[in-house]
């Protein structure tokens, strides 16, 4: 009888070691790429969907429809996304892509309010410094550069100077950003844990 | 005249002198010995018809000592039942002799001369430590019982250190061993499993290693093609390894 014990004993004791190896194991597991989302057919719809999108874009800007332009860029922006309720990169990334450009034609159009409020809204995609996010202050810098012209040809020379004075502050935020970022990309591809350009 | 008159016995020989004397005796008795009351005498005459007849005796009437009186002065045969009952409640005289062998022994100077049960009893009612020899002829007792003295009798007595005996050895050496070759196979079995199956798949992440330098303006949709492009191949692998195929 104390023998049954003694090994009952034993298979409990190492079960329970087991188990917790185990747990152990996935938990560290767990902060690994894996809990992200499979690139599948709903987020090659959205990559289609956007590729399409700036396409038509490009054909309505070759013909110097610029509101046409802006259309389409701004049904990029509202259209589905997918995984609703999560946050997948690539969606992230290309709609702030797709605010940058927004930005930009709005700007072309000298839709300054608009422009920055694209802006306004691509950042919230792109809070990391990455190129995407360098981009997006990169075309802020550029619209208060357009205000601050704006502003002078206007006779408002105090207001223009502040307009110049914060393009000046996010051009050179751009150059700080886009400095973190190659620094980034050459120790991650040193490391070769990246991919690289296609 | 009273009861106790009537019964009184005769007189003496010589009438004439008691005669003579009557007086000044009755007189004395009278001072020593005073009349019975007239409550005395009735509870005489009831206490007289019921020892003349018991079914008169009132209820007021000492019925124990009517009966007693009446045992003692004409006794008669008791009843069977009655009888029978009085000799069970009182112990025989080898009952006696017993008991009294019992409690001469409980009070004995020398307990180890004592009988088994002498001990028992004394030792449930005042125990005491135990003596040295009746202790190792206790455990001398036991000792002799195990298989292992039976194998040693030279060692019988000696105090001797736990040794695991080789199959005992045997025994827990097997469990340990099955026991972590299970634990194993549980651990690769958990590890294994599961979410596992799914890691070559590629999973959605940043697009930035795609591009080598910050975006130049009026690149927009050529990005967006590098994207879906990569991420094309990327969904194409997926699909060829849900499939099984690579």
């Amino acid at each position: 009888m104390s023998r049954l014990r003694l090994v009952a004993g034993l298979v409990i004791a190492a079960l329970a070691i087991a188990v917790a190896l185990a747990v152990g194991c996935r938990e560290r597991d767990a902060g690994e790429p894996e809990s992200a989302q499979v690139v599948d057919m709903e987020l090659m719809a959205f990559l289609s969907e956007a590729r399409a999108l700036h396409h038509q874009a490009n054909l309505e800007e070759a013909s110097n429809d610029l509101p046409g332009a802006t259309r389409a860029m701004r049904r990029l922006v509202t259209a589905r996304r997918p995984h609703e309720g999560t946050t997948t990169p690539e969606v992230e990334e290309v709609l702030a892509d797709a605010y940058a450009r927004l930005a930009e034609l709005e700007l072309r159009q000298n839709e300054l309010d608009a422009a920055a409020a694209a802006i306004a809204s691509g950042l919230a995609h792109a809070p990391e410094p990455t190129y995407f996010r360098g981009h997006l202050v990169e075309v802020e810098g550029l619209i208060e550069e357009a205000r601050a012209a704006g502003l002078a040809d206007a006779g408002k020379p105090e207001e223009a100077a502040r307009a110049r004075a914060r393009a000046i502050e996010l051009l050179e935020e751009v150059v700080r950003i886009q400095d973190q970022v190659i620094q980034r990309s050459l120790a991650a591809r040193d490391a070769g844990a990246v991919e690289g350009p296609r | 005249m009273s009861d106790r008159e009537e019964r009184r016995p005769p007189r003496g020989p010589s009438e004439p002198e008691e005669a003579a004397r009557e007086p000044e005796r009755d007189l004395a008795r009278d001072e020593l010995d005073p009349p019975p009351s007239a409550e005395e005498a009735l509870a005489s005459r009831r206490l007289r018809d019921a020892l003349e007849d018991p079914s008169s005796a009132g209820a007021g009437e000492d019925l124990d000592l009517v009966s007693s009186l009446r045992a003692a002065w004409s006794p008669g045969a008791l009843d069977e039942g009655v009888h029978a009952e009085m000799l069970d409640d009182l112990p025989t005289a080898e009952e006696i002799a017993l008991a009294a062998e019992l409690r001469e022994a409980l009070d004995a100077a020398r307990p180890e001369a004592t009988p088994e049960l002498v001990a028992a009893l004394r030792s449930a009612w005042n125990p005491t430590p135990l003596g040295a020899d009746e202790h190792r002829a206790i455990v001398g007792l036991a000792l002799e019982k195990a298989p292992l003295e039976k194998a040693a009798p030279a060692r019988q007595g000696a105090v001797l250190a736990f040794a695991p005996r080789a199959r005992t050895m045997r025994l827990a050496a097997v469990s340990a061993t099955t026991v972590l070759a299970l634990a194993a196979s549980v651990v690769v079995w958990l590890t294994t499993a599961g979410p596992r199956a799914e890691a070559p798949l590629a999973r959605a992440r940043s697009t930035q290693p795609l591009f080598g330098e910050p975006f130049k303006p009026g690149e927009t949709s050529a990005r967006i093609d590098r994207i879906a492009l990569a991420r094309a191949s990327d969904y194409r692998d997926n699909r060829f390894a849900k499939w099984g195929v690579r």
